[in-house]
């Protein structure tokens, strides 16, 4: 399915970029008509020139950006899947955890952020721990619905060939979880980009987050644009990059291992 | 028991074996006081109407349901969970949809720890003899129902087990492919001196198969009627279409009718 749409040449979505060109050509001319202020919305142009006059700063402030949404993001998978893991392998330490990982979930945890400062400071540690936090959840609920979703017959016949719990976990509950956690996986990669920029927001001083703050402070309102662009690209690279390793394993798993 | 060498000659014995479920609000009785043996080297069909509590009788058989009564013995010793000379086939083929056919074969070695190389010979022995060869690589949603029962033989006989349990295998099948597997198990039977249970609800299957038919009655189930199938082997398939054959099912379809009146 997804393998074949990878292995045949990439065909370019020509309907939606015909729609993305049209609300291009319609925002320009919206702004040269009713002559809209520059400081409330520039026309695509103004944008571009933005883009390009402030590449090399912008390119430093991506850096920042896509340096620490991608490591939160390594890091929020990683634990959010031993998280789902130990809440697998111990009744009592889900039965513990997993009501307040539900609850968290629900929490709208963006608000959670200045506290964060409070407790970390300005900078980077702040940044990232806000990042992680708010990307972790969608990994760790994912995969543990994976892991218990499991099919009871295969475990019986683990079970049944004298396996152990930790042995059924392995060969049968992990793979299972696979598709469960790279759509958790998914949801965590756009997060992580949400949680770097808000922490960007309030508590540092580089980053895209931070330039768009900056610009907002000189009325750059083309540099926000601009600045928004970037991020929009940054995080469509890291949830392409994902469903890429997705289809990776999804090719290998299986045929030998 | 008067047979002296018991602990050698038995692979299972069912001794006044009862199973409860603790449901509620009533409990469930599924097993009512069973006792019976297989030989070393013996096919024992167990014969009954679904539902009836065959299935309970063979998990604790395959030591993944405990008895609640009596006792279950396996060559002469209590029965403690899963046996590793015990080969067990399911309802479905249960083959894991990420590996490989070859892959699912070794999986009861790669459980119980056995390097690869050691079974790989007898793998691909099995594989060949049920006719999957050129499979090998192949991943069970390629396969037809029939092939993936036909590689789910192969992992309960891989690490060479002397008793096989088989819950019902073929009758997720259809009726063509179910007499097709009936073949391939016979042809396997022949050769080897495993001794087997074969749980089924197909009193053709049943005869065809087995040395001995063991009639299980309704809930709570327990040993109704043992007829002991007079038939030679080697067998072959085209046994089932003797007037023999037809008296022989005709007789057990008037027991199991008589057992359900």
């Amino acid at each position: 399915m997804s393998v074949s749409a990878l292995a045949a040449p990439a065909r370019l979505p020509w309907l939606p970029l015909l729609v993305g060109a049209g609300v291009l050509l319609a925002w320009d001319l919206a702004v040269r008509l009713a002559q809209v202020p520059q400081v409330l919305l520039p026309s695509p142009g103004s944008v571009a020139a933005s883009l390009w006059q402030a590449a090399p700063s912008l390119a430093r402030h991506a850096l920042a950006t896509g340096g620490a949404a991608t490591g939160a993001f390594l890091v929020a998978v990683l634990a959010g899947m031993v998280l789902a893991a130990v809440m697998m392998l111990s009744p009592l330490l889900n039965r513990l955890l997993y009501p307040n990982l539900l609850l968290f979930q629900l929490l709208p945890k963006v608000a959670l952020g200045p506290l964060f400062v409070v407790w970390l400071g300005i900078g980077l540690p702040s940044l990232f721990a806000f990042a992680v936090f708010v990307s972790i959840f969608p990994v760790a609920v994912g995969t543990l619905a994976g892991l218990r979703a499991a099919d009871p017959s295969q475990l019986r016949m683990c079970r049944a060939a004298g396996g152990s719990e930790w042995q059924a976990f392995r060969y049968i509950r992990l793979p299972t979880s696979m598709p469960y956690v790279f759509a958790g996986a998914k949801v965590a990669a756009t997060m992580a980009f949400t949680g770097a920029t808000v922490g960007e927001f309030i508590s540092a001083n580089a980053g895209l987050g931070y330039m768009v703050m900056q610009a907002q402070a000189r009325s750059d309102t083309p540099l926000i644009f601009a600045a928004l662009a970037v991020l929009c690209v940054l995080g469509a690279a890291l949830y392409g990059a994902v469903g890429l390793a997705e289809d990776a394993a999804r090719r290998r798993w299986g045929t030998r291992r | 028991m008067p047979e002296a060498p018991a602990l050698i000659a038995e692979a299972i014995r069912f001794d006044a074996v009862g199973k409860t479920f603790p449901t509620r609000p009533v409990p469930l009785r599924a097993v009512e006081s069973v006792s019976f043996a297989v030989r070393r080297g013996e096919f024992v069909a167990i014969l009954g109407p679904s539902g009836c509590g065959k299935s309970t009788l063979l998990m604790m058989a395959a030591g993944l349901e405990t008895p609640t009564e009596g006792r279950l013995e396996r060559g002469g010793v209590k029965l403690h969970g899963p046996h590793r000379q015990t080969g067990v086939m399911f309802q479905d083929a249960t083959l894991l949809p990420w590996l490989s056919v070859l892959d699912n074969v070794l999986f009861p070695a790669t459980i119980r720890r056995i390097p690869r190389a050691q079974v790989l010979e007898a793998a691909m022995r099995l594989i060949e003899t049920v006719g999957l060869k050129g499979f090998e690589g192949a991943r069970p949603h390629e396969l037809s129902g029939g092939m993936r029962q036909r590689a789910a033989i192969c992992r309960a006989l891989v690490l060479d087990p002397d008793l096989i349990l088989m819950d019902e295998p073929f009758s997720a099948l259809d009726a063509i492919t179910r007499d097709e597997m009936g073949d391939v198990l016979l042809d396997l039977w022949q050769h080897t001196q495993k001794s087997a249970i074969f749980v089924t609800h197909s009193i053709r299957e049943a005869v065809l198969l087995a040395d001995r038919v063991l009639v299980m009655s309704r809930r709570p189930a327990t040993v109704a009627e043992e007829l002991v199938v007079p038939f030679p082997r080697p067998r072959t398939p085209a046994l089932a279409d003797s007037a023999e054959f037809g008296a022989v099912v005709a007789h057990l379809r008037g027991v199991i009718a008589g057992n359900m009146a």
